[in-house]
């Protein structure tokens, strides 16, 4: 079409028409391909055989997917473990738990690739074994968080890394909500881990519930910011997952099938070190929990006299089993 | 013909003497001054002219010259008017020479004749001594100052005329007696700061009297209001007092830094300096074409405290790192290097995120790099210099309204003071455990066979650098020396271990 024909097409302009000209005359296709092919990122458009079904039966999908690694297989289910970033000792706990025993049950782990919840989880799926994908805001090629690029050179290697945005474009605040709809289009479970009562999590959550997936929160107490969202989520609704069995039960239920053998799922506090432990240890270790504790607290409750306290907390510090979280805070090493 | 006076002029913190000449010739009535004058010091040729004056002597329509040697060396500050005139009335034979003798003239006239404090008396009259000097005329609101120096008769002047009287034996001005009774004063000043009125904080005391026995450079951590400040301000209460070299010396910096007035003749307790956070870098470690002193200068061998730390400006707080490490400033300029001392104990107080409630998410909202963005305000290499780091909690109320009757300072000032003790005899000198050299520390702070077992574990576990471990092995030893025991042992290192400075951004990233 020249200028002419497009200027009689609705909707467009002079301006518009001019730079369509433009783009059609600079574009060099197969320099694009070349770029494309030299950092080995699939370009993956909607008509292609390999676009994922999930997606496109969503009506939101992107146009084309840029794709490093592998993409998710279709016949294996997939679960959404989302949550906060600035999580607490428990989340960390739980992500770690559901990403590696789902990931051991033959199930997808997807998530954002972000600080906290996501990255746990991920991180979790695939040393047990598993595959994990990571739907990104930013270009496949660019790794953002920075501070997870351990996880992000494991999931190019071991699963995948998916975008809508092609190679080098920088992460940008804004792309993030609209990433979730991949995340949540890609996923047949959305298991939220850990959210506040305002949370980006809950964007997925919403373009989740749009497309008909299920929701799933892990309960925490009423008493803690971070579990607000979840308790929300809950009270609209959303299924409750206390182990891992609760969440296969639900994928089971959508006609995967899941065989139990092999592999017994556990419990979630069967994670937890045991070491042999002498009695003061003991006492002083059975005061501190999953979410932070002051020292000068425990120390209140244990009504153990400073030195010998000191001297139980160091050691419970030094054989990992206490972390210190914030000068004098500590919580249960969940290892995660 | 030339008379000569002395006087003595301050380089930094010591003194060196200078002649006052004066000469008076046929010529051009008036008045010359040579020998590498400051601004000041030039100013000091109406000063002195109007004094002499007013003080009842006319002066000879003659050329009167004065020359201050040695020439080559900078001549500042105001204390150069009385010997000024000392020596022109003694070329004039107005006053009797002998009494002249073997003293030294310090003092800034005004127009009246009066004599005005200056600034450096003691260091001066410390130099004046030990040039041999057996007399000094000091201003009378310097003289209890003047005083403090051992075997050198203080004379008290108010105005010129009194002096001029003394010199001629008329009305003799009466000397100042050996000013003794500051050194019997063992009080701590101020005691509206007194750990007894800190509730709970059991760790937070424990690290504070570890840090005070071997002036272990101390963070404290916790929530706005928690008792940071407060704690901070006890440690005063706490500290052992200064030895009477450390008193002198720190007295000198402050009598430079025009602080010694009146009563407030010597230093006895440790200096507590507490700068703004909008200090600059230049008044924290002084400045100037001719360096003054700066406030960590006046902190030698006391506290620096910096409250709210990360709110100060990075150049101010990166300054402080040469001091940490040498105990001296060094600040060079195209006339000379100027040397300060600047051996103190910095405390610090800093919350742990900007809107100071992390940990306790249900009120912080800070996301995870506006809080790294915060802790890094505070570089890594300055942080490696801090030996203990402690937490300050908020109290419950119960807490609060308990009103048990806690430890008072004077009773752990006590158990610091024998630990400063115990230091002092191994060293065979006034130094603290926290100024250990390595070799030092090889000498001093032994491991029994399960302490290695732990110190491995930990230097593993806790990624320590080299100085880290160190520093674990330095407050260890202090820890001993607080239980009375020769040797390090497995509870002091411990001990130590847990109040090590650890990364406060703990867990981000992870």
């Amino acid at each position: 079409m020249n200028k002419e024909e497009l200027m009689k097409l609705k909707g467009l302009n002079e301006r518009s028409a001019d730079y369509i000209i433009y783009r059609r005359n600079t574009w060099n296709y197969e320099a694009e391909w070349q770029k494309l092919m030299k950092s080995h990122i699939r370009f993956i458009p909607w008509h292609d055989e390999c676009y994922p079904k999930r997606l496109l039966h969503t009506g939101h999908h992107p146009f084309a997917l840029f794709v490093l690694g592998k993409l998710p297989e279709e016949e294996k289910p997939a679960v959404a473990v989302i949550g906060a970033r600035e999580c607490s000792e428990y989340g960390r706990l739980c992500a770690n738990y559901f990403g590696k025993e789902l990931s051991l049950a033959g199930v997808n782990v997807l998530s954002g690739m972000a600080i906290g919840i996501d990255g746990i989880a991920q991180q979790a799926a695939l040393e047990a074994g598993g595959s994990s994908y990571g739907v990104l805001g930013c270009g496949p090629d660019v790794c953002y968080p920075m501070a997870n690029r351990k996880l992000y050179a494991m999931l190019c290697n071991k699963g995948g890394v998916i975008s809508e945005y092609g190679p080098h474009v920088p992460a940008a605040s804004w792309h993030f909500p609209i990433r979730n709809r991949i995340l949540a289009g890609l996923s047949d479970i959305v298991l939220v881990v850990e959210a506040k009562a305002k949370s980006g999590t809950l964007i997925t959550v919403d373009m989740a519930l749009d497309e008909g997936r299920d929701i799933m929160i892990i309960p925490g107490r009423i008493t803690d910011a971070m579990s607000v969202g979840c308790i929300r989520l809950w009270q609209s609704g959303a299924l409750v997952a206390t182990n891992v069995e609760d969440v296969l039960d639900v994928l089971r239920a959508k006609g995967f099938s899941l065989s139990k053998d092999g592999h017994s799922s556990r419990n979630v506090l069967e994670q937890e070190k045991k070491l042999p432990l002498e009695s003061t240890e003991e006492l002083v270790y059975s005061g501190f929990d999953l979410y932070e504790k002051s020292a000068t607290e425990v120390m209140e409750q244990t009504k153990l006299p400073y030195q010998e306290f000191v001297k139980a907390l160091t050691k419970l510090e030094l054989n990992g089993m206490l972390r210190e979280t914030g000068r004098g805070y500590y919580v249960r090493d969940s290892g995660g | 013909m030339v008379r000569v006076v002395h006087s003595a002029g301050l380089h930094c913190l010591s003194g060196y003497i200078v002649q006052v000449e004066a000469d008076i010739s046929d010529g051009m009535p008036g008045m010359e001054l040579v020998g590498f004058l400051g601004s000041e010091v030039k100013e000091a040729r109406e000063r002195v002219r109007m004094a002499i004056r007013n003080s009842d002597v006319s002066l000879p329509v003659r050329r009167i010259t004065l020359n201050l040697s040695p020439a080559n060396i900078r001549k500042y500050g105001t204390g150069f008017d009385l010997p000024m005139a000392v020596a022109i009335l003694k070329a004039m034979e107005c006053v009797d020479g002998e009494l002249t003798e073997d003293a030294v003239f310090f003092g800034e006239l005004n127009l009246s004749g009066t004599i005005c404090a200056i600034n450096g008396v003691l260091p001066l009259v410390l130099c004046a001594r030990q040039a041999g000097f057996h007399k000094c005329f000091v201003p009378k609101e310097n003289a209890n100052e003047a005083a403090i120096v051992q075997d050198i008769e203080v004379y008290p002047a108010g105005s010129l005329k009194e002096l001029i009287a003394h010199l001629n034996r008329e009305t003799m001005i009466l000397r100042m007696k050996q000013n003794k009774e500051h050194f019997a004063n063992e009080g701590n000043g101020d005691d509206t700061y007194d750990l007894k009125y800190v509730q709970g904080q059991p760790f937070a005391r424990r690290g504070l009297e570890i840090a005070a026995a071997g002036l272990h450079n101390i963070i404290l951590v916790g929530e706005p209001g928690a008792g940071k400040s407060m704690l901070s301000k006890c440690l005063p209460s706490i500290l052992p007092p200064l030895t009477l070299d450390e008193c002198l010396e720190v007295s000198s910096i402050y009598s430079v830094a025009g602080e010694l007035r009146g009563d407030k003749s010597l230093l006895v307790n440790r200096p507590f300096v507490s700068p703004h956070h909008t200090v600059t870098d230049v008044a924290l470690i002084g400045g100037g074409a001719y360096p003054k002193a700066g406030l960590a200068a006046l902190a030698h061998k006391g506290v620096l405290f910096l409250d709210e730390m990360p709110e100060f400006k990075r150049e101010a707080l990166e300054c402080l790192r040469q001091p940490l490490e040498d105990g001296e400033i060094r600040i060079s300029r195209n006339n000379g290097s100027f040397r300060y001392p600047a051996d103190f104990m910095l405390v610090g107080a800093m919350n742990l995120c900007p809107c100071g409630a992390y940990p306790d998410r249900s009120r912080c909202s800070c996301t995870q790099s506006q809080r790294k963005r915060y802790l890094d305000r505070l570089s890594k290499p300055l942080l490696d210099r801090i030996d203990i780091c402690i937490e300050v909690k908020n109290l419950q109320y119960a807490q609060l309204s308990e009103n048990i009757i806690q430890e008072d300072s004077k009773t752990v000032r006590k158990r610091v003071e024998m630990a400063k003790q115990i230091q002092f005899e191994r060293f065979g000198e006034a130094k603290f455990n926290a100024s250990m050299s390595r070799e030092e520390i090889g000498q001093y702070c032994f491991l029994s066979q399960t302490g290695e077992t732990i110190m491995e574990r930990a230097f593993h576990k806790y990624n320590l650098s080299a100085r880290g471990y160190y520093r674990i092995l330095k407050v260890a030893r202090t820890i001993a020396d607080l239980g009375n025991s020769r040797d390090i042992g497995d509870e002091h290192l411990i001990e130590a271990l847990h109040f090590r400075y650890t990364d406060l951004l703990n867990g981000i990233g992870k």
